[in-house]
């Protein structure tokens, strides 16, 4: 009984990062209908440009957790946003209009450079982010639950809100919706397609860093290719929760975890990730549309 | 011609450029070009160094791989994200049965091939109705379990893989692990049959229809050929193909590990078919040539390079030259000729109409 609460904490937690990591994919997809490989890759940027953040603030001597956290946060939003915006500009606009193929080849390009960058100035060791959240983690009864945990559930739930009222309730937002059901009409009606479509990268991008700084500061470590296997995720999340929902990422990841750390009890660890595959798998040929997605995923 | 006019190119330059299009200078660019191919090719030999012999080796076995995976994604279009997943049905079917069961590699490869055939009918028939970013996705999903499975059976060795396969043969010829190549003749004749087989399919009934699909699905239907079983046959052909490459890399390293079939590996094959040219047999090619000089030559500063100058190297083609560096341009020899005048023996065909831009819009 005490395992399974634990595994069901800790798949929400994990799961609360995988629907930060679906939430760029779903709004990138949505939009552009455009895998974008390249999430992955701006989720390890993030979480790298979080410790350089951290480590130089460290070294003026910051020493309070609250503002390291919050600076490593925004900073790697910040820089991770800029970095989507250029990948936007060099790598998929000129693609607007080139077969599907070509861009899917182009965001994988980008994820492989991403990665290579990072290894080249880091090396291909993990790098130890600082526990800055204390090391004592909560107990009650039989769960322990780190400070870390809850702040990824906290902050991914905020995000999570901020992007449903930004698409819903702004302006930019319905811009959004309205080039996500035909670009060219928007674009007729007034609506900057180009502007809001990097607007829209730049968002996910953002996202992305988030998830990275948040599992940096919960398992301690990060390497140059952690995008890969949680960009892989995160879109199975995406995909499972409706792609291009944005609830229905948060609600994708939630399960998605809550799948990954429950079949634990039954499966060694190591198989854990296949799960993740299976399940992408078979929601794709079975239930392409997901839980919570409204649009049918086309059918050729 | 077209585009090179709006290079501040000196006039004797663009004079020289055009002159290769007259037939001897033609005849003698393709002689000279076809021998620097078969000196290129036949290097392993004169170099007589094994580790050379070992990066040609492998040279020409990743040609064979873009060759197979060129049907699937440069044929018909489909984007396979785990197309390395097959070639390590093959090879781990060699080494189980190699080990077990004393079989040699000429036993155990059709087998391999088979299991890699039905594996991906087996996978291909339900997924290969969704469209094509979905497709993509379920294969890299499929290459994942493959690598996981790899990863933790004991049948497969786990991630140590399985080694200490006997030594194999061909027509009495002992093929050597040491000094490999034995095995680039024979990855050289797997080029060759692919190239020449893949030249035959794409003109056959199935290349055209193909070629069909990926234009326009709907139109394909439309005209009766029947999608998903023609995307299937393009899928199942190259898992064969992967099948039989992966036995024979097996073989040659005598060790198949799930290093060699994971997401990275299958990234690369797709970038040699897109860097070399989609549905181009020489692009294909020319693609590993330059993936293995370039992962050999920038190996030994630091190890990434290699990767990164890859990936750019991709970014910029699919940007700058998206039909890749050896374009497939099928109808190529029709409009050749409406620009060049008919070609038995027109030496002096007098400056054609310009036609420059007589080319498809794609």
């Amino acid at each position: 009984m005490g395992t399974l609460a634990q595994q069901l904490v800790n798949g929400v937690v994990i799961g609360a990062v995988y629907g930060l990591i679906a939430l760029g994919y779903t709004m990138v997809y949505g939009i552009v209908r455009l895998i974008n490989f390249a999430q992955g890759g701006l989720y390890a940027a993030g979480a790298f440009i979080g410790l350089e953040v951290v480590e130089i603030l460290q070294a003026h001597r910051v020493e309070s957790p609250a503002l390291l956290i919050l600076a490593a946060l925004a900073g790697a939003m910040i820089a991770t946003g800029a970095l989507a915006f250029l990948v936007e500009r060099v790598a998929y606009r000129p693609l607007r209009r080139a077969p599907i193929l070509s861009a899917l080849v182009s965001s994988l390009a980008v994820l492989f450079l991403i990665e290579n960058v990072i290894q080249l100035l880091t090396g291909a060791q993990p790098q130890t982010y600082p526990s800055l959240l204390g090391l004592q983690p909560w107990t009650l009864g039989p769960i322990t639950l780190a400070p870390s945990g809850l702040l990824i559930v906290l902050v991914a739930l905020g995000l999570m809100g901020a992007m449903q009222w930004f698409v819903q309730r702004t302006r930019t937002g319905r811009a959004m919706r309205a080039i996500a059901v035909n670009q060219e009409v928007a674009g007729l009606m007034g609506v900057d397609v180009r502007r809001v479509v990097a607007l829209t990268f730049v968002m996910g991008g953002a996202l992305g860093a988030a998830a990275g700084v948040l599992v940096g500061l919960n398992y301690g470590t990060i390497t140059f290719n952690m995008g890969e296997l949680a960009g892989l995720e995160g879109f199975t999340a995406a995909v499972l929760g409706g792609i291009g929902n944005v609830p229905g990422a948060l609600v994708g990841g939630l399960v998605l975890g809550l799948l990954q750390s429950l079949i634990t009890i039954v499966l060694p660890n190591q198989w854990n990730e296949a799960v993740v595959f299976a399940v992408l798998i078979a929601v794709l040929a079975f239930r392409p549309r997901g839980i919570l997605g409204e649009r049918v995923a086309e059918r050729a | 011609m077209t585009g090179l006019g709006r290079l501040p190119l000196p006039a004797s330059a663009v004079r020289l450029w055009q002159a290769r299009r007259r037939p001897r200078v033609r005849l003698g660019l393709r002689v000279g070009g076809l021998a620097l191919v078969a000196g290129f090719a036949s290097a392993p030999f004169w170099l007589g160094n094994s580790y050379d012999t070992d990066v040609f080796c492998d040279m020409a076995l990743w040609a064979a791989i873009g060759l197979g995976l060129n049907v699937v994604i440069g044929f018909a279009g489909l984007l396979d994200l785990g197309y390395m997943a097959f070639y390590a049905f093959g090879g781990y079917t060699f080494a189980t049965l190699s080990l077990h069961l004393g079989f040699s590699l000429w036993e155990a490869l059709p087998l391999g091939t088979i299991l890699a055939g039905v594996a991906s009918a087996v996978f291909g028939f339900p997924t290969l109705r969704l469209r094509g970013d979905y497709l993509a996705i379920m294969t890299l999903g499929f290459g994942g379990i493959v690598d996981i499975a790899a990863n933790n059976l004991s049948l497969t060795g786990g991630a140590n893989g399985l080694y200490g396969m006997a030594p194999q043969s061909v027509f009495g010829y002992q093929l050597s692990t040491n000094n490999v190549i034995g095995y680039y003749v024979l990855a050289l004749a797997l080029v060759a049959v692919a190239a020449l087989a893949t030249y035959r399919f794409r003109h056959a009934k199935i290349g055209r229809a193909w070629a069909c699909i990926k234009d326009d699905e709907l139109a394909a239907a439309a005209s009766g050929i029947r999608v998903t079983r023609c995307k299937l046959q393009a899928y199942v052909l190259g898992a064969i193909w992967a099948g039989v490459a992966g036995a024979i890399f097996a073989a040659k390293q005598g060790l198949v590990s799930p290093e060699t079939f994971t997401f990275d590996q299958s990234f690369f094959a797709v970038a040699i078919v897109v860097l070399g040219g989609m549905g181009s047999i020489p692009g294909v090619i020319l693609g590993a040539v330059l993936y293995i000089l370039i992962s050999e030559y920038f190996q030994g500063i630091t190890g990434t390079y290699s990767g990164l100058i890859f990936s750019v190297l991709l970014l910029v083609t699919v940007l700058v030259r998206p039909r890749g560096l050896i374009p497939y341009t099928p109808g190529q020899r029709v409009r050749a000729r409406a620009r060049d005048g008919p070609p038995a023996g027109a030496g002096s065909a007098p400056d054609p109409l310009p036609l420059e831009d007589f080319r498809c819009a794609d």
